[in-house]
């Protein structure tokens, strides 16, 4: 296994780490959002940032993997436009996770700490509603969703594909 | 635009996250439901743990059979092939392995928690959480599933398995 290899190990562990982030906040936002049980929507935001501070992490180091495997084997990024639009598309989703994601998620967080309980506060549940708060962690995730979808097949570029893997004779 | 081997691959990938998501929610909400300090509470782990157990159960069962339907349709040999003979042997090994050990024991705590009264956790279902039978199974499925996981980006004893080009087309 020579470097290369390796950082691409490095990188694609690091996304499955981001992904892994990505789909338990998923899991654990909505419920939080639809309980009525403050000690239960408190919980479940502490689980929300923690696997929040595993996908953020997981996508940027992995981003950052990425972009230092495409310099160390010399990929033209003028050339390779999946590179290109993943590494675009990666650069706006980490900025909006920290423009929009983090601090909707401080606010929340800081709703339920606040509140006295046991009942959920009506401004909790406002905040829980607004859009930008249901729209942006969907965004971000399908955003790295279509960056894996141009890293697996790489468009426009040739025996990037799967056909064959010619085995040592 | 991407050929039909290369859907498959990319439904195959995404059930490994998927797969990889539930191994890693799973040990955190173990380890949220065994040190929390009122029934509810250790309900509601145990609920989010039966989420992320089905989630990695699903995950890596479907990136099984997609990996091997990927395997027969791109007619890779099996016998040649060893990083994709290994795969499926630790697959399957993990797979029964998690069905015999992991599922009877988290089903055992979620009937403990059931039938407990509340609104403290009962001794019971405390001691059955620190058992650490759960803690090792899952030590051991993600050895071998990050085994597999370097089998298949790395595949051993394949030439032409690196990235050391990527030619485009001109």
């Amino acid at each position: 296994m020579n470097f290369g290899e390796l950082l691409k190990l490095a990188h694609i562990l690091a996304i499955i780490i981001g992904f892994s982030g990505a789909i338990g906040f998923h899991v654990i936002m909505p419920m939080a959002a639809r309980s009525t049980d403050l000690s239960f929507v408190r919980s479940a935001l502490k689980f929300g940032f923690v696997f929040e501070n595993l996908a953020f992490p997981g996508f940027v180091i992995g981003g950052l993997l990425g972009l230092w495997l495409s310099v160390y084997q010399d990929w033209d990024f003028g050339e390779n436009t999946w590179l290109n639009i993943s590494a675009t598309i990666w650069l706006v989703a980490v900025v909006g996770s920290i423009a929009i994601l983090r601090p909707g998620l401080r606010k929340l967080n800081r709703l339920a700490n606040e509140a006295p309980g046991p009942e959920v506060p009506p401004e909790l549940t406002a905040e829980f509603k607004k859009p930008l708060q249901f729209i942006t962690p969907n965004l971000l995730t399908l955003a790295m969703l279509i960056v894996l979808f141009l890293m697996v097949t790489k468009p426009g570029v040739d025996f990037a594909g799967i056909d064959h893997w010619p085995v040592n004779t | 635009m991407a050929n039909t081997g290369e859907f498959i691959k990319m439904f195959h990938i995404f059930f490994v996250i998927l797969g990889f998501a539930g191994m890693v929610g799973f040990p955190m909400m173990m380890r949220a439901a065994a040190g929390a300090s009122g029934l509810d509470t250790a309900r509601t782990c145990l609920r989010y743990a039966n989420i992320f157990d089905g989630l990695s159960g699903i995950g890596f069962l479907g990136a099984g059979l997609i990996g091997l339907g990927l395997a027969i349709y791109q007619e890779w040999d099996f016998a040649e092939n060893t990083w994709l003979t290994a795969s499926i042997t630790l697959l399957v090994v993990a797979l029964v392995g998690a069905t015999i050990v992991q599922q009877p024991a988290l089903f055992k705590l979620n009937r403990l928690a059931k039938e407990a009264p509340g609104p403290g956790v009962p001794p019971e279902l405390n001691a059955e959480l620190s058992k650490p039978l759960l803690r090792i199974s899952n030590g051991i499925l993600w050895l071998m599933l990050l085994a597999i996981f370097y089998m298949m980006v790395a595949k051993p004893g394949v030439d032409f398995s690196g990235i050391d080009n990527w030619p485009v087309n001109t």
